[in-house]
């Protein structure tokens, strides 16, 4: 494969806490094409949110590379990684955690202000179809839209990749449907590469590609041909 | 109950920060309590016993002369318990190079108990041998490198006289060794006590078998105004000079002066930091019940008593009271003692019989409980209400609000997304803002406080001399000197001008109301010493009628044309009446003003004076022109300013460095206060700030957002501060203010800027240490988890 934009290489994580050692992660490989929508599949416990804390720059491996647009950032600083975070990931979360203080416009130019090449604010929002909303705080909105807020202050970034982390796990059924057609189409319509990970196997079928993670180690990866819409799935 | 109290002590220890900072304040109040306290109650008990041991007066009589026979005429006044006279003299006198003052005292020959009798230091009380040995107090003792076997030789009648130093000694009298009250500070090299045999003061002083001194102790519950009077009556002829009971005595004043402040001070200061504890504790517990709602809610599901879990959350802030109060009230022990000595550093009280003072504790304990377990119950009360199936549920997701200060659009648009977030929660969490204040508004209100004791000492200097007393050099002469006289003086070489000045003391009164004060009367417009107001601006003298200092007025209850009536202490004069025609201000010392003229006019001596004040060509001259002085036998004592205020700045330094101790004091104070109600804002907030690391904020940008809303909030707490400060400086002043000094407070710009930076650096402190507590923060366990 030549254009990959992650490459993962033998990624251990080994957590110490007093005389436990607990391998969170335990030498998985892998790789993720440009603008592919991933989902990385597992049971709590099978490192699959320490390998996205990973390629998000959150957290550092013991042991592997991972190689990000042509970049270890296994090596990276904390300095770099922060940087790293700043420019090229838009993070979504399973509980928004958006900012109480905030608007939901000033949320997303919470993010505008300090990346390099950021997207319109206003735009993003009416991408979303929130432009009404943008003067609410977040207590004022639904779980739903709170979680479109947090794509549209991702996506605003501009960076060169989204990590969703169960962005649907707080949201019911139908909003969480929303909520993966948004993904989807951002994914689709800007060539974001977008990696989701979830327990939820049901979501797999919209994805392109699917690495199925257990006990911190690569089950399987299985590319997908016809990707299923998400309007279709169902569970 | 037991597992309980597992819990408390491991939350104790997962803030052990804020549990540390709010135990220091109280152990600070506590400390401060009880060593103030004790330093206090150790201060009383030695100079009671050392009192009573020497038998200090109740009651002093200074006159020209009278027989011996006087006394037996005092001792025979029914409350009389013990009087002795004696001959009390002060004298020039060339020791070290110097030119200095001596008090000389007579003794009985024999040793005897007397009335205000001397403790030995070292050597031995006066010998069978020469009848011309001396006993030295200590200070000056020790000032002079004297030993025993050193001649002295004081100034009589232009003659030295030879006198052998047999031992040093201490006396009640002498706790303070002050010249008089116009001085301010002892100078124990430029003045000095010295006790001679009665039998050769007799003969050296010319006295032969008379007096001019007498002291008396009286028996309880004599009424020492009747007793004023009557000696008053007894010695009519022998021209009395003062009368004074033991409060006007001026080394017991001081000393009682100094207890009074600190009693003042120990009352007063350690509320401040009580009060703050409270509120932070107030604070801290009632987000701690906050935050722990899920865990109320689960106690009072498992059947717990409503009182058991509110003695649960209360036992945390008796923890503190506890705690605070067991470290305090040992470092108040030590802190006792160390004050006393730097106290008697002073007064020279002998040192035995240090007491530490275990029941100062309780007092401590029982106000700073009464704090804590208030505030602890003012902010756990909301247990009793919460119900547990409304605890259990998650709680409604904290609401973000316009703030008034949006609608200024011009003003908000400008604001980055930083300044609005910081805003935002400044005005949500109001009541949190407004209780870090109070930390802060003390915080600087006592650094101002401290501050400005170096301003106004330091402006009292600039008035008195530079201003008021802008000579330099001031003699006094043992009679009135005529204007042919005078002028020999000015005459002088490097002597430029001269001003007489007559000085006198004077009973001034109104109605029932007296005081003994000074008398000065100066030249029609002086330029060497001026009288001045408040504001520092020049008083012109009347040609009738007297100044006043403010102090004065208030004793005697007079305004601005009222009528007092004036006595000279002098023998044989009549009380005459005289206008007061202004108000003036005195920082040390009290005397009424009035032009030369009318000085004379009511002193029934004519043009002359008895002293003066001279102005040099050039400063460097002072040592020759004061030789020149000393040759003249009217002189009887010369005063450089050189020396006043050389003296005056060695005395600052306990000031300066009371100074730091209260800096520092504050510094804790407003660090504690930050550190605490910040650790509370940033755990509240870990999930917002974590939020922001992830999005690839740097950890200077969101320390940013904490450290600035402190930053605000130090700010306004510190402008709040200023004004709080002035209030509190000026009530404290109004109540050390004496009659022997009375401060002016004076707040400079200077000190106004510092106050503020100094309350931004103790901030950026406080900052410096939460950085660790952001840098911390866990984006990946804060940000998966649900609230």
């Amino acid at each position: 494969m030549g254009d990959n934009i992650i490459e993962v290489k033998n990624l251990t994580k080994e957590y110490i806490t007093g005389d436990i050692s607990v391998k969170a992660c335990d030498g998985i490989n892998f790789e993720i094409s440009r603008g592919e929508f991933v989902v990385v599949l597992g049971p709590s416990g099978s490192g699959k949110s320490t390998v996205l804390n990973i390629i998000g720059g959150m957290d550092r491996p013991t042991l592997g590379e991972v190689w990000v647009d042509g970049k270890n950032i296994a090596k990276f600083s904390e300095k770099e990684l922060t940087l790293y975070r700043r420019n090229n990931i838009g993070f979504i979360f399973q509980f928004y955690n958006l900012i109480p203080n905030l608007t939901a416009i000033e949320n997303v130019e919470l993010v505008t202000q300090v990346t390099n090449n950021p997207l319109s604010a206003k735009q993003v929002m009416k991408d979303i179809g929130l432009s009404e909303r943008e003067g609410n705080f977040p207590a004022q909105l639904s779980g739903g839209e709170q979680q479109r807020v947090a794509i549209a202050r991702a996506i605003a970034k501009n960076p060169l990749m989204l990590l969703c982390d169960e962005p649907t796990g707080a949201l019911d059924y139908k909003t969480g449907k929303i909520v993966l057609k948004l993904l989807h189409d951002m994914n689709k319509n800007m060539k974001k590469t977008t990696i989701l990970i979830t327990h939820n196997s049901a979501i797999a079928g919209m994805a392109d590609r699917v690495i199925r993670l257990r006990s911190g180690a690569v089950e399987e990866i299985v590319v997908n041909e016809n990707p299923v819409p998400p309007e279709r799935i169902e569970w | 109950m037991g597992i309980l109290l597992r819990k408390l002590i491991r939350d104790v220890n997962e803030a052990k920060g804020q549990f540390i900072s709010i135990v220091v304040i109280v152990l600070i109040g506590v400390m401060f309590y009880s060593g103030i306290n004790a330093t206090f109650m150790n201060l009383s008990l030695i100079s009671e016993k050392y009192y009573d041991e020497y038998r200090f007066g109740d009651i002093w009589a200074d006159f020209y002369k009278a027989p011996e026979g006087v006394v037996d005429r005092i001792k025979a006044l029914s409350y009389i318990k013990m009087v002795d006279g004696r001959i009390v003299q002060d004298l020039k006198m060339n020791i070290s190079d110097m030119n200095v003052t001596v008090r000389l005292i007579t003794l009985p020959d024999a040793k005897r108990d007397v009335v205000n009798d001397v403790a030995i230091k070292s050597g031995k009380y006066f010998s069978e041998n020469e009848s011309n040995q001396c006993l030295v107090e200590e200070e000056f003792y020790k000032a002079h490198n004297l030993d025993r076997g050193d001649y002295i030789y004081p100034i009589i009648n232009g003659n030295e006289v030879k006198l052998k130093v047999v031992g040093s000694v201490k006396s009640p009298e002498f706790v303070y060794v002050l010249k008089d009250g116009g001085e301010l500070m002892p100078d124990n090299t430029k003045f000095g006590i010295i006790y001679i045999k009665n039998s050769f003061g007799q003969a050296i002083l010319g006295f032969n078998g008379s007096i001019n001194s007498l002291s008396a102790i009286l028996s309880n519950g004599t009424n020492i105004e009747d007793a004023k009077d009557e000696f008053k009556k007894i010695l009519k002829n022998y021209g009395v000079t003062s009368i004074i009971g033991k409060e006007d005595q001026i080394s017991n004043r001081m000393l009682s002066e100094e207890m009074k402040g600190l009693k003042a001070t120990g009352g007063t200061f350690p509320i401040v930091f009580f009060l703050v504890a409270a509120v932070i504790i107030y604070i801290m517990m009632g987000r701690m019940v906050e935050n722990q709602r899920t865990q109320i809610g689960i106690l009072k599901a498992f059947g717990f008593s409503n009182l058991q879990v509110l003695f649960h959350y209360l036992s945390y802030s008796i923890f503190v009271a506890l705690i605070g109060c067991f470290l305090g009230a040992i470092c108040g022990m030590y802190l006792g003692i160390g004050f006393t000595n730097l106290e008697n550093a002073y007064f020279h009280l002998p040192p035995a019989d240090m007491k530490i003072y275990p029941e100062l504790v309780i007092p401590a304990s029982v106000i700073t409980l009464f704090f804590c377990i208030l505030a602890g119950f003012n902010a756990c009360k909301i247990v009793l209400k919460i119900t547990p199936s409304e605890a259990m549920r998650p709680k409604a997701p904290k609401s973000g609000k316009t703030i008034l200060l949006e609608r200024i659009k011009a003003f908000w648009g400008i604001l980055n997304y930083s300044w609005k977030i910081i805003l935002r929660n400044l005005f949500r969490y109001k009541k949190r803002a407004m209780m870090t204040s109070i930390g802060v508004i003390f915080s600087t209100a006592l650094v101002l406080i401290s501050l400005s004791m170096l301003d106004s000492i330091n402006y009292m200097v600039e008035q008195q001399y530079k201003n008021i007393q802008n000579y330099d050099i001031k003699v006094n002469f043992n009679r009135f000197l005529n204007m042919e006289e005078m002028s020999s003086i000015s005459n002088i070489a490097h002597v430029s001008k001269l001003e007489p000045v007559v000085e006198a003391g004077v009973e001034i009164s109104n109605g029932w109301r007296k005081k003994n004060v000074g008398f000065t009367g100066l030249i029609g417009e002086p330029e060497m010493y001026k009288v001045t107001d408040k504001k520092g601006e020049t008083v012109k003298l009347p040609k009738q009628g007297i100044l006043i200092p403010q102090k004065l007025a208030e004793t005697l209850d007079v305004k601005i044309n009222d009528m007092v009536y004036i006595k000279s202490l002098l023998p044989g004069k009549e009380k005459k009446e005289a206008y007061v025609k202004g108000i003036v201000a005195q920082y040390i010392g009290q005397s009424a003003y009035c032009s030369l003229d009318y000085a004379g006019m009511f002193l029934g001596e004519g043009v002359c004076a008895n002293s003066a004040v001279l102005k040099l060509n050039n400063v460097n001259d002072e040592k020759e022109v004061i030789d020149k002085l000393k040759d003249i036998p009217a002189v009887s004592s010369i005063q450089s300013k050189s020396d006043s205020l050389n003296n005056l700045t060695k005395n600052m330094a306990a000031s300066t460095s009371s100074m730091g101790v209260m800096i520092i004091l504050a510094a804790v104070l407003a660090i504690a206060v930050m550190y605490n109600i910040a650790s509370i804002n940033i755990f509240e907030r870990q999930r917002e700030l974590a939020t922001l690391k992830v999005l690839g904020f740097k950890n200077k940008e969101v320390k940013k957002l904490v450290f600035n809303e402190n930053y605000i909030i130090a700010f306004l707490g510190g402008l709040i501060g200023l004004p709080t400060g002035l209030w509190m400086g000026y009530s404290m002043m109004s109540v050390s203010n004496t009659d022997s000094y009375s401060f002016p407070f004076i707040v400079t710009v200077k000190t106004y800027l510092l106050s503020l930076v100094l309350t931004m650096i103790f901030t950026a402190m406080a900052n410096m240490v939460l950085s660790k507590k952001i840098r911390m923060i866990d984006m990946i366990a804060v940000l998966k988890s649900n609230e």
